[in-house]
């Protein structure tokens, strides 16, 4: 089963991403942006879920982290966020990130489909 | 107040009523510890703290579709970042009331989900 990283500091939305995709996929899952890329050093992911907005290094910082090492760049990471006023999707396009998702997820199949589209 | 019957619909069929359980109780606690977060934010002028807050607010309202909460924790985001400390203050007032009325309806959601 592929593994994704899911990183996101609300435990709400961990457990409802987690139980929109448990089924289909591995998931590990990381509440901060240190943890995050401890565990995905160790134990490099399929692909990354990550949000923007988490507690003392956010998810900016840590896709920085991600491209500036050669072991990790290539993994494909999805913005996971609930900024979603006009002009982010670009904004964070252009730092980096392979795709960006709003939250709340009102529709499962577009994050079913965005992984798909990565790792199938 | 809000609710959208929806979201809580589609949690339901993700999950059953065992995830739309957890929700509600993740729910309440995580809104909790921000509304207290955003009070000391506030307090002490802490600007990344307080938006942080309300942004944590906005993203768990919206996965049980609590809309009115979740326009309200958005308004106080922008707020927050603007730092309009009084417009911040109301706004914090009207979150936490609107909080309050989502739990009301929340444990009678419950009430159903038991029988």
């Amino acid at each position: 089963m592929r593994r994704i990283a899911l990183v996101e500091d609300n435990p709400d939305n961990r457990l409802l991403v987690t139980a929109i995709l448990e089924d289909s996929y591995e998931i590990d899952e990381y509440e901060n942006g240190r943890y995050a890329l401890d565990g995905i050093r160790s134990n490099p992911p399929d692909l990354i879920l990550l949000d923007i907005s988490l507690p003392e290094m956010d998810g900016t910082e840590v896709l920085e982290r991600i491209r500036e090492d050669d072991d990790l760049k290539s993994i494909p990471t999805i913005a996971l966020t609930a900024h979603a006023m006009t002009g982010d999707r670009e904004k964070y396009l252009s730092m980096g990130f392979d795709e960006y998702l709003t939250k709340p997820i009102v529709d499962e199949t577009v994050l079913f489909n965005t992984i798909h589209h990565f790792l199938d | 107040m809000r609710l959208n019957t929806n979201v809580l619909e589609k949690l339901q069929d993700i999950g059953g009523q065992n995830l739309v359980s957890k929700m509600f109780d993740l729910f309440e606690q995580n809104v909790r510890t921000r509304l207290t977060v955003i009070e000391e934010g506030i307090h002490t002028r802490d600007v990344q703290q307080t938006v942080r807050g309300f942004h944590s607010i906005k993203s768990s309202a919206g996965n049980i579709g609590a809309e009115d909460l979740m326009e309200l924790a958005s308004a106080g985001e922008e707020n927050a970042a603007d730092w309009a400390q009084s417009e911040l203050k109301t706004h914090f007032v009207k979150t936490k009331n609107e909080f309050k009325e989502v739990v009301k309806i929340l444990n009678r959601k419950r009430e159903g989900l038991t029988q």
